[in-house]
């Protein structure tokens, strides 16, 4: 009766193992990035229309790191190069169908949000809103336009009272960067 | 241009061209300091060589007689050289450092070297049972047994330091598989040629600089963004250390080194062309081969009479023109990704990658001559008709391929092959790491496909045979030549193909799963596949194999 007891015991613990290997928590808490569709279209509300190309290029384009699948048959060709509706596009055709709708984040989305930050923020001129009195609040409004980035705010308006281009152009640099509103 | 950038072009080109030698340390050493990673002290790189499509590998590196005792029984199609002018084969067998070998190992490059150099650090396991059969299922097998965990190169990166994850080339169920936890991966599809501009150029952001090329000041403004961002969101933020990672990885300008990397890929071009040409070693010169014309063709009742001419699903080798079919064939993207792998290597981008087809179709020759050659539908129409297409692809999948092309072509591959690996190895050899040692011994190459094949009886081509693997392992770490594994002698039917036996040490088959376990076992990380054995370990600085068996077993191939 003891050894039975005794072994019904170390049952569990002979396959403790593989239990531990094979199961695994039942919640995971990670963040959501956003796919590219919400990456470009955040992007051109804040920096306008004339900054689409570029987004296109460095973000939209690039592939599976950035996720946001595509329906393909949105699209319908009324000539061989002649999308009937071009607002709806599918930049990398059938495989970018299969992108996933979260990407996680990875050094390769992070390098292509970077590049294409610092060209909106740093190199391209800046966007005419942002410009003169009380631009931490509308770079801020822009980005976070119903809240969530008080802390930053409040880390940034230390400097606000610098008006100059290049504080303000580090201000929007830092709100792109910033991933909150990158994330769902 | 602009005229700043004239300036500087110019007095780098003065320094570089010796007018102003004084500076060409700073100017050349500035460029290889930038751009150099080194590789951690925990990582282990792992580059897989996957030969998706499950080409023949009895004259390479499927040891069927690695010992005199090992019964071997010859069988159609298994060979190595051409034995007589009705293109019979034959697999000879040599020693090099105590086992039996393919001849092919006795051959050399045209630069002298004998391709058994590279055995010196090889440990072959043979004899692994795949256990599914076709292609998705079996190399998926090799890369992620475990469908629930990563694939092999995802749990390496995963636990890398390296900058990038994986660098994943070609496109097959081998490369989509891939898949990891925390970093992603990089695939790279080969419809380019430049595979070094596709990984780099999203890390090009040109930047006006000073007169001395120095660290302009987009750095110290991302820098003083990402210090804002740490004060709010927490320096171990994932995202933000990756912002921060990324960084590092930016250029200013990709044109060095695409020379780079252009300088590298014509020499692996020129390896590969130069050792393709002949085929010594082959005694092709010994194939007097029939000519299929118009009146044998009448004298022929079925198709399968000329199952060794066979060159895929609808064409006939004619008979004459093997070399000439053969003159015009090139090995695809292998130079590219040889090229861009040692690249990434040796500037320690990346430690794990895996080379492999650009599609489903696993050609391993491309661009054939198939002018000449005969349709399928000669033998129903009883007269000779031309194959249609102009230029064909070998596949490394042979179900269609007879004896004839499929000795000589594979014989091609390997003779291709063979250089590429020992100028690869000799380059990492001559990178030293912090610990002291080469880069070589840091690295584990892994030669595999999915399976061997089954040769068919009408020698018209080769069926999977899903009960054998072969993996063959490279390192500067192995010390000493190695084969292991079990595998059945077949009978006169179906001779020694490498089928798997029963290993006694572990008291079953070796499965794929195991492969999995061994290379996590030396890149030092922990594999997520339960129940599954390893076949290599570290004792010392030396990886060995953990049993010694080598048995050809009585048994039906």
């Amino acid at each position: 009766m003891i050894k039975v007891l005794v072994f019904m015991v170390m049952l569990p613990v002979l396959f403790a193992q593989d239990y531990e290997e094979n199961t695994s928590t039942s919640v995971v808490k990670e963040k959501r990035f956003a796919g590219r569709q919400f990456i470009k279209n955040t992007l051109i509300e804040v920096f306008g229309e004339s900054s689409s190309s570029l987004i296109n290029e460095t973000y939209f384009k690039v592939g599976k790191q950035v996720g946001g699948p595509c329906d393909i048959y949105e699209q319908v060709y009324y000539e061989h190069d002649k999308i009937l509706n071009p607002n709806v596009e599918c930049p990398g055709g059938k495989p970018a169908s299969k992108n996933s709708l979260f990407p996680k984040t990875n050094i390769l989305r992070s390098s292509h949000i970077l590049k294409t930050c610092y060209e909106l923020s740093i190199k391209k001129d800046l966007p005419k809103k942002f410009q003169g009195e009380g631009y931490l609040k509308k770079i801020s409004n822009s980005f976070y336009p119903f809240g969530g980035d008080e802390k930053l705010k409040k880390k940034l308006s230390k400097k606000s009272s610098n008006r100059g281009e290049e504080a303000i152009k580090n201000t929007l640099l830092t709100y792109c960067l910033s991933p909150g509103w990158q994330t769902l | 241009m602009n005229r700043r950038d004239l300036i500087v072009k110019g007095f780098k080109s003065l320094v570089l061209a010796g007018v102003l030698p004084q500076f060409s340390a700073c100017i050349r050493s500035e460029l290889e300091k930038d751009y150099l990673f080194s590789l951690n002290e925990n990582d282990f790189n792992f580059v897989q060589l996957n030969l998706y499509g499950g080409p023949v590998r009895w004259m390479f590196d499927n040891f069927l007689k690695p010992k005199d005792e090992n019964e071997f029984v010859p069988t159609k199609m298994v060979g190595g050289r051409f034995k007589n002018s009705d293109g019979d084969v034959e697999l000879n067998f040599i020693k090099r450092y105590g086992y039996n070998v393919p001849e092919f190992w006795g051959l050399k490059s045209k630069s002298g070297l004998e391709h058994s150099s590279l055995l010196e650090n090889m440990i072959t396991i043979r004899g692994v049972n795949i256990n599914v059969s076709g292609h998705p299922l079996g190399i998926i097998k090799t890369v992620r047994p475990d469908s629930t965990k990563p694939s092999l190169q995802g749990v390496i990166s995963d636990n890398s330091k390296s900058p990038l994850p994986s660098v994943i080339f070609g496109s097959n169920p081998a490369t989509r598989s891939y898949f990891s936890n925390e970093r992603g991966g990089l695939q790279v599809p080969l419809n380019e040629s430049n595979l070094l501009k596709q990984i780099l150029n999203p890390f090009v952001m040109a930047e006006e600089k000073s007169l001395f090329g120095k660290k302009n000041k987009k750095d110290k403004i991302i820098k003083s963004v990402l210090e804002n961002l740490d004060g709010v969101y927490g320096s171990e933020d994932k995202y933000l250390k990756e912002l921060r990672g990324s960084l590092d990885l930016f250029i200013d300008n990709l044109d060095p080194y695409l020379e780079e990397y252009a300088s590298v890929l014509e020499k692996y071009e020129k390896l590969i062309s130069e050792n393709t040409k002949e085929f010594d070693g082959l005694s092709i010169d010994k194939l007097k081969l029939r000519e299929l014309n118009t009146s044998n063709l009448k004298e022929i009742e079925k198709e399968e009479s000329w199952g060794r001419y066979k060159i895929d699903y609808q064409t006939y080798l004619r008979g004459s023109n093997l070399e000439e079919m053969l003159a015009s064939a090139d090995m695809g993207h292998i130079p590219h990704q040889f090229a861009c792998t040692e690249f990434l290597l040796k500037r320690g981008l990346s430690n794990s990658l895996m080379l492999s087809t650009p599609n489903e179709m696993g050609s391993f020759l491309y661009g054939c001559n198939n002018t000449g050659n005969i349709s399928q539908k000669s033998f129903e129409k009883k007269k000779i008709i031309p194959a249609k297409e102009k230029s064909i692809s070998i596949q490394m999948d042979s179900h269609h391929t007879g004896t004839v092309l499929q000795t000589a072509a594979s014989f091609m591959f390997y003779r291709g092959l063979v250089p590429c690996l020992d100028r690869f190895k000799n380059e990492l050899k001559k990178v030293k790491t912090k610990e002291g040692k080469t880069l070589f011994d840091k690295t584990l190459i892994h030669i595999c496909s999915e399976f061997e094949r089954i040769p068919r009886d009408d020698e018209a081509g080769s069926e999977h045979n899903h009960s054998s693997h072969t993996s063959s392992f490279l390192s500067g770490s192995i010390k000493k030549f190695k084969v292991c594994g079990n595998i059945k002698t077949g009978n006169k039917e179906l001779g020694t193909i490498g089928t798997s036996a029963n290993v006694d040490h572990f008291k079953r088959e070796i499965f794929a799963k195991d492969i999995y376990q061994s290379v996590c076992d030396i890149v030092g990380v922990k594999s997520p596949v339960p129940r599954a054995k390893g076949l290599l370990k570290w004792e010392g600085d030396e990886i060995i194999p953990t049993f010694d068996e080598l048995k050809n077993v009585k048994g039906e191939s």
